[in-house]
């Protein structure tokens, strides 16, 4: 515990601190936090994770954490870092197990007034009839050939609308248009496949859901309207990535990077930061392999929009149009990217890690999908099920300073085991409905790790990305109805 | 009144075990029933069905996380759990074991905790006074 004691902070504004460069640190470290949420992100070993990435090879500007950083395996939740091409790595503990858990929200043509409390329940209910969840589930009517399977980690959601799930419109609207390029589905192990092969169009467990919610404030009406956000929508967010599919995938790669870690000369701090340089055999691999299991994620959110399409069309009993339930957009929270910025007058290629972050593009970028070029990619912030979660806009700042980054939720600060100690003799279910949302959860101990308390208030966490100015509020966003896997 | 099996360690966003045992061939033992108890209560795993599986590693600390992997990638493909163990540590850095238990029962098992992955982060096998201790931190 004493280690934490060794790291030089200095506050550099109100949104802003840095650990100084010490030890094998290649970099100084930067954390975007409030005063108050730095006191509680000082006693916990989440700094020492900031300092340990910044001792990788190659790595460009600071390592960085976003205000809902926590105490992660390796890299820290909610970090941001960018390697070189040439004398960096790529680090599969820096992406996570779930490769490309992401979020997506849908916005629709209703308004809250159509969905009385009593029919929320009934929609919550239908939702959990249709999207498979929790331990073990599978879709029955979905058993890919091994060669289908290999498809879905080429094509992403290109692949589901091959097979009729979602619209041309949808692709659009998610991040790299929903399928990964670069993607080599020949660099996943058969354990990898064994495992997705029927997790393909499940929701998983813990913190993953399907949320029913409204627009309850705009900040930006200009770019709320190019967003197709207005007071009263109903939206739906879903939460999920490429289920154990991506948990093999960085498992195999960790278990082989380890070796390259020695091969290659690498010191590391800590294990789970094993790594390859990016422009090794084993680092190439490692990408290719990633890109296939994101696009497993990506195809994943795009089968779960359609059966919540189905959903909402037998329940309202109205038309696919009527209802126009449209992807605004579709994030991914943990991956790796090559990508250009703009870092100390020249343009760099670089590996961009975001662990538990989201990118966030400015306005005018090749990337922003044309709909919304001229405002800014749209950011989704995803908050606990009993407050609220925002869209938010990419901005400059974050180009700038932010390799384009910015936070991807509210982060927890309670453990598990004190979450179900906080939630003994309790019942969170019957707290929510009091406040007017619906949950239902797979198990009842999903409920109660999940309670509201567990985490950050996601609004502290977005006043510190917005005042920073690594992107901008546009919406907030209440629950309504919530399942959580 | 008895040792608990296994110890909980706290950890923000995931949780991890400590396990001790008097060799290593009984702490991998104890590690993997401690591993099915954090999924399901281990009592209610009828020793039914028999695997047999061998593990290498480079150290004993990633034998470990390949030793608790392998019993997950045996739940998400098979739906199996397991209860009994005989686990033999060695020759060097390598394990064979044979492990008995049952499919996942919805209606009898009473789900815990699901887990995504075994993390090398923290990862430890380390000798202790008469004995070795173990600890490990998961991804749920």
């Amino acid at each position: 515990m004493e280690r934490k004691n060794v790291i030089d902070i200095e506050r550099v504004d109100a949104y802003r601190w840095r650990l100084k460069r010490h030890g094998a640190m290649r970099t100084d470290g930067l954390v975007f936090a409030s005063a108050g949420m730095f006191e509680s992100i000082r006693k916990e070993e989440s700094l020492q994770q900031v300092a340990n990435v910044a001792c990788l090879p190659g790595i460009v500007g600071p390592s960085m954490a976003m205000p809902d950083i926590h105490w992660g395996y390796g890299f820290p939740i909610g970090g941001v870092a960018a390697f070189d091409m040439d004398e960096g790595i790529v680090s599969p503990g820096g992406v996570g197990y779930d490769i490309n858990c992401g979020v997506r929200l849908m916005t629709s043509r209703l308004s809250r007034s159509e969905l009385g409390d009593e029919r929320i329940k009934d929609l919550v209910n239908t939702l959990f009839q249709n999207i498979p969840s929790g331990v073990g589930s599978s879709r029955k009517d979905l058993k890919l050939s091994p060669a289908e399977l290999k498809k879905v980690l080429r094509d992403g959601a290109g692949w589901a609308l091959s097979q009729g799930f979602g619209t041309p419109a949808d692709l659009e609207r998610i991040e790299e248009g929903g399928t990964i390029p670069w993607a080599d589905p020949e660099k996943v192990s058969e354990k990898a496949l064994e495992r997705g092969r029927s997790q393909l169009g499940t929701l998983g467990s813990g913190n993953h859901f399907v949320e029913v919610g409204m627009v309850e404030e705009i900040f930006d009406t200009e770019v709320a309207r190019v967003f197709g956000l207005f007071e009263g929508q109903v939206t739906v967010f879903v939460h999920t990535g490429s289920r154990g599919l991506g948990h093999q995938v960085c498992d195999d790669f960790i278990r082989l990077l380890l070796k390259s870690t020695k091969k290659y000369g690498i010191e590391l701090p800590d294990k789970q930061l094993c790594c390859a340089p990016v422009e090794s055999a084993e680092g190439r691999d490692y990408i290719a392999a990633m890109g296939a299991a994101a696009n497993f994620a990506f195809a994943n959110r795009q089968l779960i929009t359609h059966w919540v399409r189905e959903s909402f069309e037998s329940f309202f009993g109205l038309s696919a149009e009527r209802l126009g339930l449209s992807v605004l957009y579709d994030v991914c929270h943990n991956m790796a990217k090559i990508e250009t910025h703009r870092f100390e007058g020249r343009e760099r290629k670089l590996c961009v890690h975001r662990k538990g972050a989201t990118r966030a593009f400015a306005a005018g970028l090749p990337q922003v999908p044309e709909i919304y070029r001229q405002v800014g990619q749209p950011v989704l912030i995803p908050g606990d099920m009993g407050r609220c979660s925002y869209v938010l806009v990419g901005t400059p700042g974050a180009m700038e300073e932010t390799f384009g980054s910015t936070c991807h939720g509210a982060g927890r600060v309670l453990s598990r085991h004190q979450a179900l100690k906080a939630a003994q003799g309790r019942s969170i279910a019957r707290e929510l409905e009091s406040h007017g949302i619906y949950v239902r959860g797979a198990t009842r101990a999903t409920l109660d790790e999940e309670m509201p308390e567990a985490y950050k208030d996601v609004s502290d966490v977005v006043e510190v990305v917005h005042q920073a100015g690594i992107s901008r509020k546009v919406a907030r966003l209440k629950p309504l109805g919530v399942m959580k896997g | 009144m008895e040792t608990p099996l296994y110890e909980w360690i706290d950890h923000t966003a995931d949780v991890g075990f400590r396990v001790t045992g008097k060799t290593l061939d009984e702490l991998f033992q104890r590690a993997g029933a401690a591993f099915t108890d954090l999924m399901v209560d281990l009592s209610d795993v009828n020793p039914v069905e028999e695997r047999s599986l061998r593990l290498e590693g480079d150290s004993l600390d990633e034998l470990l996380v390949a030793w608790l992997s392998e019993l997950l990638y045996l739940f998400e493909t098979e739906g199996l759990l397991f209860s009994k163990f005989r686990v033999t540590v060695g020759p060097g850095v390598s394990l064979k074991a044979t492990l008995r238990g049952e499919r996942l029962d919805p209606e009898r098992h009473r789900w815990k905790l699901a887990v995504k992955a075994v993390t090398y982060h923290q990862a430890e096998v380390a000798p202790i006074n008469g004995g070795w201790r173990a600890q490990v931190i998961l991804d749920i």
